[in-house]
């Protein structure tokens, strides 16, 4: 491979989800009694191929040329909608739907890691497939009868596609101070208002598209309680445009590919909506489809720190600079390549490192979606608990960590890593909106402490506690041993600065409590992701002891073994993240016990 | 219009092949459907899907993993499978897979045999040749536009060392594709999910009904003298700069060194 190609790490994914989390096994509920190992197997392998074929070739491009707005319509770059058509034909799109709704029904876990295969390929592209199976998902979990059969097999296909129309000008994050109106008139409802930062708000891609819009009716109560949800379609039923206008498209840091776009609707007053089940469910029906969203975003994190690194070693193994420590200062030695540099190595260990310890996150969370909707009844409630308690996690800290890692994979290439002769700067800026959109980072982790450690008297942090305890009953080899103790005193370390965070309330009232929100996330984000890697390597220590046993020597089956130096790799790739990456808890712990009201004490003014 | 595609699972050209000590160093070596045997596959629906009726089956002689390539295929879109793997026939060259295909296929109702122009490893490209012969059939080898098909014949162009030739050709007979014919499709989520669900043959030797004596290393015709890594090729010369420049550049190396108008 060279250093602008990209290539999707099926062994990874394939570890993770067969061998990991042993997907075979979701194969006993009768939802999914129709799979197999070989079609999971065959899945990822496919969805990896249809990435490397049709949507990396895009991405380059996608970024160049960008989406332009030309009399009232948006333009996407070329190929882009040839793509969309093939990702729709061959069941990309859908996947995880339901068949009875158009899609594949494909568990969550292999679903999370086919879209991880996709969006690695060209995080743009990916944004309005997030976008068109959210709007699906609403529709099919709340829509009436002919709702569903008029929208969800239609957009599961891609022959349609979908929007989240959330955010106005005055009311992003405060979701529940939008203004855009709905006013019933005959059989539906008039939409005035204006959207702004609609991704996919318009494009070429689709004769249709199916815009979700959050509106309040003339009677509704203030904030959110009084917000509703609408079906609005570009085009009507009958074939006519709907009063829908693209008024601008933003120029952005990165993910050009995705048009987003500030919409008018109702301009001439005749911008037609359907009402989502009933007035004023519009929040809480979002807030049943969150966790899907939130943890698609979460995989561009993790897609961002995996193209860094597949970017960052191939090219470290192909740039030839100065001479490696250990021949010293022998100007006569032969120039190495940078890979041989410590600090090099360090560099892309810990970008690998993020990589699958995210992995593992997020995989987690699809995992934890089927168990708690096919698995068996007595666990559901504590799978649910797990997945509610990871979302704003996996969000926020695979965003926050997929984006330094995009950043450290930069570095690692040096100046040409700067240009855009190479993929990774496109890659960090295209990275950078996962922080922001979906509820930006900051308010994932209020969601954190403030709601989930909060909901059902503390229930999900039980559930994590009895999800952690996982080791304790396990036969832990030699190797493992040492890194696992490291791990648990982190265990106890996370419990304990909970509590500090709760302490906080008492000295600094609500705001105390929330001040360091963030840092309590990023400490369990790192706890967690040392968990998924140990978890991994325990499953590598043992599959490459057993290698061992049948071979010559170590150094010989490392030598001649692709397998054994993947499991190899997997063991030190955890150590690693545990000895060098989980330090920086300690930090974050130690800033929620020091409990520091600075900030809040602070009169911070410009002084200019 | 009932067709067999012969398909071979090859070692994937674009990963770092070694040879150590004579042999093919097997380990990190991913296994893929020989490209032009892809074409195959997709020339035979086409095929199916303008008459509007017919099967398409695969065939391979081929190791337990070749199976891989056939649900492959079969997640593409063909409708059956064929795996006949045993070890005895390791070893064989294009004349012994010729000769226990011609005896697999023998008793088998089908109106078009189609294979790739070559295998992606050894790049031999005949078997298939050597099949029509052994089966008396008529053939055309790399087909690169099909005309039109009718239930007893068949229209198409093929590449000949002279240009393109266009043929008619009776039916029953074999065909091997040039990758300019089609690009093959992806395979599609419900095509994958559907192909469990198609039947898969499995044959050993025995079951095959194929002579042991005449494939392996008993019935090969050919002997390989030595197995070799090729000589690291020198990377190409980069001209990047003014367009005017760069073109004269190039110009003149092209008629002072390379002396192509000499
Ligand atoms: C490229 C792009 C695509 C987008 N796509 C869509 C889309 O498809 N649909 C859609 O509806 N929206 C979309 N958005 C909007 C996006 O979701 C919002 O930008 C985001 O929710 C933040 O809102 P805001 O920009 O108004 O920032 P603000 O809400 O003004 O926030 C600014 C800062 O204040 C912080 N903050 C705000 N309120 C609080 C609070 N209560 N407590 C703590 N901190 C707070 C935030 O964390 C942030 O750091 C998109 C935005 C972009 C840039």
């Amino acid at each position: 491979m060279s250093s602008t190609e990209f290539k999707v790490d099926r062994r990874d994914i394939q570890f993770v989800v067969n061998e990991v989390f042993e997907a075979e096994k979701l194969c006993e509920f009768p939802n999914f009694s129709d799979f197999d190992m070989d079609t999971f197997h065959l899945i990822i392998e496919e969805a990896a191929h249809f990435a490397e074929k049709v949507i990396v070739p895009l991405n380059a491009v996608g970024d160049s040329e960008g989406c332009v707005l030309k009399e009232g319509q948006v333009v996407t770059p070329k190929g882009f909608k040839e793509a969309w058509q093939q990702m729709g034909e061959n069941g990309w799109i859908g996947l995880n739907v339901p068949p009875e709704f158009g899609g594949q029904g494909v568990p969550e876990l292999v679903s999370t890691a086919a879209t991880d295969a996709l969006v690695s390929s060209n995080q743009a592209f990916l944004i309005i497939r997030f976008l068109t199976s959210g709007a699906v998902n609403l529709i099919k979990t709340f829509g009436s009868q002919e709702q569903k059969a008029t929208y969800c097999e239609k957009m599961a296909t891609g022959k349609w596609a979908g929007t989240m129309c959330l955010t106005e000008p005055n009311a992003g994050t405060a979701v529940g101070d939008i203004i855009t109106t709905a006013t019933k008139e005959g059989d539906h409802y008039l939409i005035k208002g204006t959207k702004m930062f609609i991704s996919s708000g318009d494009h070429d891609f689709t004769d249709n598209i199916i815009h979700m819009v959050l509106a309040r009716l003339p009677d509704a109560p203030p904030g959110p309680k009084g917000i509703s949800l609408f079906i609005v379609p570009k085009i009507r039923h009958d074939g006519t445009p709907n009063d829908v206008t693209v008024v601008n498209l933003e120029h952005k840091m990165g993910i050009h590919g995705s048009p987003t776009c500030l919409l008018s609707f109702g301009d001439n007053k005749q911008c037609h909506g359907e009402l989502l089940q009933a007035e004023n469910q519009g929040m809480s029906q979002m807030f049943q489809m969150m966790n899907e969203s939130r943890l698609q975003i979460g995989l561009q994190g993790l897609a961002a720190s995996a193209a860094a690194y597949e970017f960052a070693l191939s090219y470290a193994n192909e740039r030839v600079q100065g001479i490696a420590i250990q021949h010293g200062k022998d100007q006569n030695a032969a120039r190495s390549l940078i890979v041989e540099h410590p600090d090099v190595k360090r560099m892309l260990m810990s970008i690998k490192a993020t990589t699958e310890g995210l992995r593992g996150l997020m995989y987690a969370c699809g995992y934890f979606t089927d168990m708690c909707t096919h698995g068996p009844e007595d666990t559901r409630e504590h799978y649910q608990n797990l997945l509610d308690l990871s979302i704003p996690i996996a969000k926020a800290f695979g965003t926050d960590e997929g984006f330094q890692a995009a950043c450290l994979g930069i570095q690692v290439l040096g100046g040409v890593g700067y240009t855009r002769d190479f993929p990774l700067e496109q890659n960090a800026r295209d990275a950078k909106i996962g922080s922001i959109y979906e509820g930006a980072n900051g308010v994932q982790a209020l969601d954190l402490v403030g709601r989930k450690f909060n909901m059902k008297n503390g229930a999900l942090l039980q559930s994590l506690q009895q999800e952690l305890k996982y080791f304790e009953q396990i036969t832990i080899p030699k190797e493992i041993q040492g890194m696992l103790d490291e791990w648990n005193s982190y265990q106890d370390l996370l419990f304990e600065s909970i509590q500090n965070l709760r302490e906080l309330t008492k000295s600094g009232g609500p705001q105390g409590y929330v001040l360091y929100a963030t840092n309590m996330l990023a400490l369990m984000g790192d706890v967690l992701c040392a968990f998924y890697l140990l978890k991994q390597a325990l499953v590598a220590q043992n599959k490459f002891e057993a290698l061992e046993a049948e071979a010559a020597s170590r150094e010989s089956l490392l030598e001649e073994s692709t397998d054994a130096r993947f499991y190899w790799n997997k063991v030190r790739t955890a150590e690693h993240y545990i000895l060098v990456l989980l330090p920086r808890a300690l930090s974050n712990a130690r800033i929620i016990k020091n409990g520091s009201f600075a900030s809040l004490q602070a009169k911070l003014e410009l002084t200019i | 219009m009932n067709i067999i595609v012969l398909i071979k699972q090859v070692v994937d050209v674009e990963l770092n092949i070694r040879v150590k000590d004579g042999a093919l160093v097997e380990d990190g070596l991913n296994y893929v459907i020989s490209s032009w045997d892809e074409i195959a596959i997709e020339t035979a629906l086409q095929i199916v899907e303008s008459v509007g009726d017919g099967e398409v089956t695969l065939v391979t002689i081929g190791p337990d993993q070749a199976a891989e390539a056939l649900r492959k295929g079969l997640a593409m879109g063909a409708h059956k499978a064929i795996h006949v793997s045993d070890a005895g026939f390791d070893g064989s060259d294009s004349f012994a897979y010729a000769k226990a295909f011609a005896k697999i296929l023998g008793d088998r109702d089908c109106d078009l045999i189609i294979a790739g122009k070559q295998a992606q490893d050894t790049d031999a490209g005949l078997t298939a040749g050597m099949l029509a012969e052994f089966m008396d059939l008529p053939q055309a080898t790399n087909v690169t536009k099909l005309g039109q098909i009718a239930a007893d014949k068949l229209t198409l162009h093929r590449g000949g060392d002279n240009g393109s030739e266009v043929i008619e050709l009776s039916l029953p007979a074999v065909l091997t594709v040039n990758d300019s014919l089609y690009e093959a499709r992806l395979a599609s989520l419900r095509g994958i999910m559907q192909a469990k669900k198609k039947p898969l043959e499995t044959l050993d030797l025995a079951g095959s009904g194929v002579d042991a004596a005449t494939v392996g290393i008993a019935g090969r015709q050919t002997v390989i003298d030595q197995l070799v890594e090729p000589e690291a090729r020198q990377a190409g010369q980069k001209f990047e700069g003014d367009e005017e420049e760069t073109t004269k550049q190039v110009l003149d190396l092209l008629v002072n060194e390379a002396k192509i108008f000499a």
